[in-house]
């Protein structure tokens, strides 16, 4: 209920997000990452776009190659765009969150610490 | 003289049971990095190294009924090696936890892993197989130390931009250090295999001695299969939830730790800040241990709520550390009330991504 009501009362700034799309990292510099972008027509080249970063972070296991989600801003693609890793695979766990939550209960449901 | 040969042999016996399934993996790991060395020619490879440290109270951390709580200070270190080969990604980790107790207990774990990963549907699948080795030693509960392997396949697919699911599936087998003496199942008798027994002690005191070998005991290896599904969606880009389920099976050749388990799990994430990020997840689990005699069947209902606070912090354009405080509380409840108990666990700490 707790974290339906949280959803419900941010809703409204939810709405005004802008759709995101992946893309893929090619390069990253010390001042903005350049993405790739593949267009809905599968035979157009893909949109290349360079993201500066003054607005937004990195998270550490980024790098070239890595699918990303791009969410645009207000602004536009490349002004105040966030890039956020897909989390996904057995290494990635960005915030470490379920990796401490799994840690927190030394002896979870029957398996008492089973998993890594 | 004698007493100290004995010693010897039994810290040797542990250091060769200890060393037994990471060897394996070394050996696998070795086999997978040469196998692949003519495409590591052009590889694209990184060394990943993250630190922990925190510090916290357990309310009760042997999970009994009558609850002790004693204060901890974490330590956790992973270190894993990327391989980028031409086709695949290659991961060489070592994930080490050490958990010191107030008083005299401590628990570890060790961890050697490897993972290999290959991108499918242009991008949006991840197919991972992963080989792990682990040795949990835990000095509150002994009983409880073992070594583990397990081998796990994964499969990650992004059906949206927002949206993804998850399908894993894992065997993994629990090879206990100590022998479990067997419940002979007369009716109206105890259990009295040694886990349980131990369980009735006070978790504050000096550990006590593994359990004596004897004509009955026999080594306990458990196998347990698991599955789970996650679907996550991220509604903007500070909200993310994930709904997971999960279904497992515990084979032991100790009759009353034989048992199905099904749960549920939701998580929700929200960054009302930039660089805050609040979580907050629910679970529910129910163990229902069906294959002991009738005596001994009983079913767990498990739930916990979690909630976490943390605050990245940034480096050169990078989130390379983390702030965090936590809560989680578990209540188990059984239909033996002597397996029932609650928890509460509260730690702060820092992160750091080197």
């Amino acid at each position: 209920m707790l974290m339906l009501a949280l959803l419900l009362a941010t809703a409204p700034a939810m709405a005004a997000e802008l759709e995101p799309v992946l893309a893929r990292i090619l390069a990253i510099e010390p001042e903005q990452v350049t993405v790739t972008v593949p267009n809905a027509d599968a035979a157009t080249a893909p949109t290349v776009l360079k993201i500066r970063l003054e607005a937004t972070t990195l998270a550490p296991e980024l790098a070239p190659g890595s699918l990303v989600r791009l969410w645009p801003s207000a602004a536009g693609t490349t002004a105040g765009a966030r890039l956020m890793p897909l989390e996904r695979g057995m290494a990635t766990d960005r915030t470490g969150v379920r990796a401490r939550l799994q840690r927190g209960v030394p002896r979870p449901p029957g398996g008492r610490r089973v998993g890594r | 003289m004698t007493e100290l040969n004995m010693q010897a042999a039994a810290l040797s016996y542990r250091l060769f049971y200890m060393m037994k399934p990471a060897t394996y993996l070394i050996i696998f790991s070795a086999f997978v990095l040469c196998s692949g060395h003519h495409a590591l020619v052009a590889a694209d490879d990184t060394f990943y190294l993250n630190g922990e440290f925190s510090t916290g109270q357990d309310s009760n951390p042997a999970q009994t009924a009558k609850a002790h709580a004693l204060n901890f200070a974490d330590v956790i270190l992973n270190a894993a090696q990327h391989l980028r080969l031409t086709s695949a990604t290659v991961t060489v980790g070592l994930d080490g936890w050490y958990r010191d107790y107030a008083a005299t207990d401590a628990l570890s774990r060790l961890t050697l892993h490897t993972d290999w990963e290959r991108e499918l549907a242009h991008g949006a699948g991840l197919l991972t197989v992963a080989l792990a080795a682990a040795a949990y030693r835990d000095s509150l509960v002994p009983p409880d130390e073992r070594d583990e392997l397990a081998a796990t396949v994964r499969y990650d697919h992004t059906l949206t931009a927002r949206t993804a699911v998850a399908v894993t599936g894992e065997t993994r087998q629990l090879a206990y250090l100590h022998a479990a003496e067997l419940w002979a199942g007369r009716p109206g008798s105890e259990p009295r295999n040694a886990s349980e027994m131990t369980r009735q002690r006070q978790p504050a005191t000096a550990p006590p001695p593994p359990p004596p070998r004897s004509a009955t005991n026999q080594q306990r290896t458990d196998w347990r299969n698991s599955v789970a599904l996650d679907v996550s969606h991220h509604w903007s880009p500070t909200h993310a939830s994930v709904l997971t389920l999960t279904a497992a099976r515990n084979a032991s050749p100790v009759i009353s730790e034989r048992y199905a388990q099904r749960g549920i799990g939701a998580e929700m994430r929200w960054e009302p800040l930039a660089q805050w990020a609040l979580t907050f997840n629910l679970q529910w689990s129910q163990l229902r241990y069906d294959r002991a005699p009738r005596q001994q069947e009983r079913t767990d209902e498990q739930h916990a709520v979690g909630v976490v606070v943390l605050r990245r912090l940034r480096w050169q354009s990078r989130d390379q550390g983390t702030w965090f405080c936590r809560v989680d509380w578990l209540d188990s409840a059984s239909t033996r009330d002597e397996h029932s108990f609650q928890q509460q666990i509260t730690s702060c700490g820092l992160g750091w991504t080197f």
